[in-house]
Parts: structure tokens; sequence; C-alpha cells
């Protein structure tokens, strides 16, 4: 699936669009960092309310192409700057983190 | 692959630069041609390592080397020390505080995942520091097929 398939009015994208032709497989969902890097595949898109700069660690780590933030957590200009820099599509929501399950469940992403 | 080594200096609290040390591994494992699921291995286990002397360690180093077929993680902190390692390996134990929660760390699964990445840990602590050491054997499946 493509990562610009993402995009709705529910969905702010805060890195810019180069990343968006990228494609992504499933999503994971998780809070926990050190979970998520046992558990989310590679290539998926990240749900997750950590708001910091180790998420795009963690992404980078396991080559995750797209990361939403959800229930509108503050994100700093240098996570935006770190993702663009990592090339990880990032968004915001104020979805809650199984709102954005469903709705990409109802809009066919999953 | 003999004359790979880097020495990595680690912060305590510093959570922003925490992961300096497993993306610049990951980028040095990368070039060298390793697959994705070796790199993963030896990427996770380091980031976790770090993580664990930025949350409880009063500061540490970390070291990468490769020497024949063994990938070798070593990591050093000057304490306090691991009070009870068995308890430290019990998943979703920890002694963590709000911060390094907020930050999505302190879920108590560190060591753990630390342990099952590796081929093989050993750890050595008292008040005055700790010792991590891991490795990570390099076999044929350590690279994509041809």
């Amino acid at each position: 699936m493509n990562i610009n398939a993402i995009l709705s009015e529910d969905y702010q994208l805060l890195t810019n669009t180069m990343m968006l032709n990228r494609e992504f497989h499933q999503v994971y969902a998780g809070d926990l960092l050190s979970i998520v890097m046992k558990s989310a595949s590679k290539g998926c898109t990240l749900i997750t309310v950590i708001s910091n700069l180790n998420t795009i660690a963690v992404a980078v780590l396991l080559e995750i192409p797209a990361i939403i933030i959800t229930e509108n957590q503050t994100i700093t200009q240098a996570m935006i700057d770190k993702a663009n820099e990592e090339s990880v599509a990032l968004f915001k929501t104020s979805l809650k983190t199984h709102e954005v399950i469903i709705d990409f469940k109802n809009r066919g992403l999953l | 692959m003999n004359n790979v080594a880097k020495h990595y200096e680690i912060i305590p609290f510093d959570f922003d630069h925490a992961g300096m040390m497993s993306s610049d591994i990951k980028r040095s494992l990368k070039q060298l041609g390793f697959n994705f699921d070796f790199i993963k291995r030896v990427s996770v286990a380091c980031y976790e390592a770090e993580i664990n002397i930025v949350i409880h360690s009063v500061g540490g180093y970390g070291d990468f080397r490769i020497v024949d077929n063994v990938v070798y993680l070593q990591f050093i902190d000057y304490g306090p020390g691991i009070n009870d390692i068995e308890l430290a390996m019990t998943p979703g134990y920890t002694t963590a505080n709000e911060e390094s929660r907020l930050n999505g760390f302190g879920a108590g699964m560190g060591l753990v995942n630390i342990k099952n990445s590796s081929d093989e840990m050993v750890i050595i602590s008292d008040p005055n520091g700790t010792i991590l050491k891991l490795k990570f054997f390099i076999t044929e499946d350590s690279f994509d097929e041809h």
C-alpha cells in the first residue's frame, strides 16, 4: 500500500512529500519501544503516542517507512527534522490509536 | 572483517542521542553486506543496551568489534550496578523512572530483548559498574542468498 493513501483530513503530514511514494505493509501499534522493536515488522506503519527522537530511531532500525503519532501529541521540530533526514514519513492525528486502525480498515488500507 | 573497531560514549539521561551507536553500527553492517535479520538482531540489542545506560547509569561507553566470524558488542558503565540480575532479567520488571517511561522505555523488556537478540550474553555487575558482553556469530544465514 502506498503511504500516500494514508492522507485524509484526519492526518497531517509533517515531513516532506518525497516519502509519500514509498510502500508500507500492514501496521503495528504500540507505545513501549522495546516491544515495538521486538514485534513490529519491516516496512509497516507504526502507530504510537510516543513522540520523540527515539520513535524515529526505532523506525530507522526496523526500516519502518511511516509513523502516525496519535492523540494530538506535541511533535518537536527536532523530531520532524530527524524524520526528514532519515526519510521516515511522519503524520499527526487527533484520533486515538484504535481509531486509526479502524479507519485504516474502513478505508481498505489493511 | 578483522579491522572493524569503534568506540562510543553514552551520556546518562540524554534520550535524544541514545541510539547513535546502534544507527552507526547498522550503517557499518549494511555496508559489509549483512542481511536485514542479522543487522536487526545486532542493532536492537545495541539500542537496548544504550538505552539501559542512558536510563540507569551515571554514564558509560560501548565498543563494537568484528573479529573473525563474531560481532562483539561490549558496554561498560560506571554504576550504580544491577542489584539482582536474575530479577532484572524477568520480563516486565523495571526500576525505570517516569521520564524514561514518557520516552517510551522502562517496560522491563530491555535485557530480555538483548538476550533474545544475541547469541551469547555475559553480564557482570557490582555497585561500581556493569559490564555487558554480547556475541553474534556470523554464519551463511547472516547474508542474503545470491
